[in-house]
């Protein structure tokens, strides 16, 4: 009953919203013809058994910190100074030197493409540091990854392969489980997949692009996230931008975390539904938003709205921050909201199966009620998915403009994710999947506590994969990242456009691949590093004793 | 004892230059805020030490008419005004 509701607004938006080029009925049964017989065959008992395990295994969990220190005052103050020398003297080099780039002067009749500030930004700010990013790679991105050498002559306006290779420990890839891989199970399946049907389809889901690969995906990934069935995408942005406004409208309130990812954000903002925004996984302020959306309803009409939906990340990318997932279905239950959850990072990194925050909290996944994740991190892959109830993924499947006009799948991509979630769900018959996922736990609680030791600040749950160091100074990015670049290290600086202005940070990914070895030859170079830069900024009392990696556990 | 006064300089150099964004600059553009830097920290000690006395002088002057009695604070108020 509840999805039909989620389901009726957007129905009437795509009436009206219905051009001649769009042909539901057509798409509808082709849709009913090819895949939903098969759906219709999948037992629900089998999962409903699943999650009520889920649920019983959950309730003795402990709740994990999450921490967010302030920064200082007096590196506030140095931050925003260091800031203000960038600005005047990139005016002052704009206004003496024109930049060596292609001028689009602002022509007749054109919108011009980039505001003035940000063109400016990017030029005279960013390009300082370019060379810290975009950086070219030559191997399989896994434990290690292979960078190519490249020097600029300009500072940073142009760049120049020196032919040299480096080999560094890699700290930047979303590879949670190590799935990144040349060899190994994933690349021989997906290499037979390949022969079996070819590298593309070259057609839409609603015609040609249906093989038995893709059916095969959508039944494992519903099997393995505990639900009733799944819809699989192409592209991982493409599935939150192009499929949020299938289901909201005009008329429709969505609220969303503010740290919630661009494709998010580009996808309510297309749906044209009115959104609020609560402060980063603040419970409180999600709830004073919530009762005063019910209570006031549509501004000057009062009307109620016509649904609301919150939108939340399961882990987020730049925070390292996990979503409060059974406060929030509290309150989405109290309020009779719906619920959208992003597990794009979360899913396969989190949890003791590795199903997510759904499965680290030990709820039930019935009650999220638009599960959405992406297959580029956890399984090694690209594309993204839709989980829910089957009523729900039929009307995706119908109205979703990346079903309908987006290519599919290609199949050795299917099969990476095919084979890399059989591994984890334990299907080949090893232990293999859960040992990896262990692995993970133990390296993220390993990595995050010596260097909350060591006095750093660092963002986010103590369980969560992702790691951001805060270094607040525009100039302290650059040159962390190049000494760990110089040490052999591979991390990712964020700065500005991604973060707010002043909280510049690095970006650890931990992964199931690294070793402890590896993990504490990095710790001892950061330590190094953080001392000399002066990156321990952290007020708050530190462990005094050593810090131990948990044993395997078989 | 040398070493560690030179690894202390080199330490705070380091600091100087990360805090102004030296590293990010060009020659001419760190030329010019290391030029600008200097401007103002040799005001700032010209100035101090050619006015600072004078002024500290005259500052513990008044605070010392205020703490004492009342009656002369209103003479130096007479006179002053």
């Amino acid at each position: 009953m509840a999805t039909e509701g989620l389901l009726d607004g957007a129905r009437q938006l795509k009436i009206h919203g219905a051009n001649g080029k769009h042909s539901p009925n057509v798409a509808n049964g082709k849709a009913n013809g090819v895949k939903l017989v098969r759906k219709n065959g999948l037992s629900p008992g089998v999962r409903n058994g699943m999650a009520t395990d889920v649920h019983s295994k959950g309730k003795e969990k402990i709740r994990s910190k999450e921490s967010f220190e302030e920064v200082p005052l007096y590196t506030a103050v140095m931050t925003y100074m260091g800031f203000y020398l960038l600005v005047v003297l990139g005016y002052l080099n704009q206004f003496l030197f024109a930049p060596p780039v292609a001028k689009e002067k602002n022509r007749k009749g054109y919108v011009p493409l980039y505001n003035r500030f940000e063109q400016f930004y990017s030029r005279y700010v960013y390009r300082r540091i370019r060379d810290c990013w975009n950086r070219p790679i030559c191997s399989v991105p896994g434990a290690e990854v292979v960078l190519k050498d490249r020097i600029t002559n300009d500072y940073g306006w142009t760049f120049e392969y020196t032919g040299l290779e480096k080999k560094c420990l890699n700290l930047g890839s979303y590879n949670y489980l190590g799935f990144a891989e040349a060899s190994g199970p994933c690349a021989e399946e997906s290499i037979e997949s390949i022969k079996k049907y070819a590298c593309s389809l070259c057609s839409t889901r609603h015609e040609l692009g249906t093989s038995p690969i893709h059916l095969e995906l959508e039944e494992t990934t519903a099997r393995f996230l505990g639900v009733e069935a799944a819809i699989t995408f192409g592209m991982g942005f493409a599935t939150n931008a192009l499929n949020l406004p299938c289901i909201l409208s005009p008329g429709c309130l969505v609220i969303s975390d503010e740290k919630n990812h661009a494709s998010l954000i580009l996808g309510l903002r297309l749906s044209g539904a009115t959104i609020r925004v609560f402060k980063h996984n603040n419970m409180k302020d999600l709830e004073k938003v919530l009762r005063n959306a019910v209570v006031q309803g549509q501004p000057k009409t009062h009307v109620p709205w016509k649904k609301i939906l919150i939108v939340a990340e399961g882990v987020y990318s730049m925070e390292g921050s996990i979503v409060h997932l059974p406060e929030v279905i509290a309150l989405k239950k109290k309020y009779k909201a719906y619920l959208f959850l992003d597990e794009a990072h979360s899913v396969g990194a989190m949890g003791p199966r590795g199903r997510g925050v759904v499965d680290y909290f030990g709820v039930n996944p019935h009650d999220v009620d638009v599960l959405m994740g992406t297959f580029t991190k956890s399984f090694g892959s690209a594309g993204g998915y839709i989980a829910g109830s089957k009523e729900l993924v039929d009307y995706f499947r119908v109205n979703s403009h990346a079903a309908c006009y987006a290519s599919s799948m290609s199949p050795p991509v299917a099969q990476q994710i095919i084979t890399s979630m059989r591994i984890i769900m334990g299907e080949d018959g090893t232990h293999e999947g859960q040992k990896r996922v262990m692995q993970l736990a133990r390296n993220t609680r390993y990595f995050r506590r010596r260097l909350h030791q060591m006095g750093v600040i660092i963002y986010g749950n103590e369980d969560s994969p992702v790691v951001p160091l805060l270094v607040y100074m525009f100039s302290k990015i650059g040159a962390v990242v190049r000494t760990l670049v110089s040490k052999k290290i591979a991390a990712v600086g964020v700065g500005f456009p991604a973060t707010p202005l002043m909280e510049g940070r690095i970006r650890f990914c931990l992964s199931a691949a690294h070793t402890k070895e590896q993990l504490d030859n990095v710790l001892d170079i950061l330590e190094d590093i953080a001392e000399r830069l002066g990156l321990k900024y952290s007020q708050l009392p530190r462990y005094k004793g050593v810090i131990q990696y948990e044993d395997e556990i078989e | 004892m040398l070493d560690f006064f030179r690894k202390k300089i080199a330490w705070l150099v380091l600091q100087y230059e990360l805090i102004t964004c030296l590293n990010m600059f060009e020659p001419w553009e760190q030329a010019c805020l290391n030029a600008t830097m200097l401007l103002v920290a040799s005001l700032v000690s010209y100035s101090s030490y050619v006015y600072l006395p004078h002024y500290m002088m005259s500052l513990l002057n008044s605070i010392w008419s205020v703490v004492s009695t009342g009656e002369e604070r209103l003479e130096y108020r007479y006179e002053s005004g």
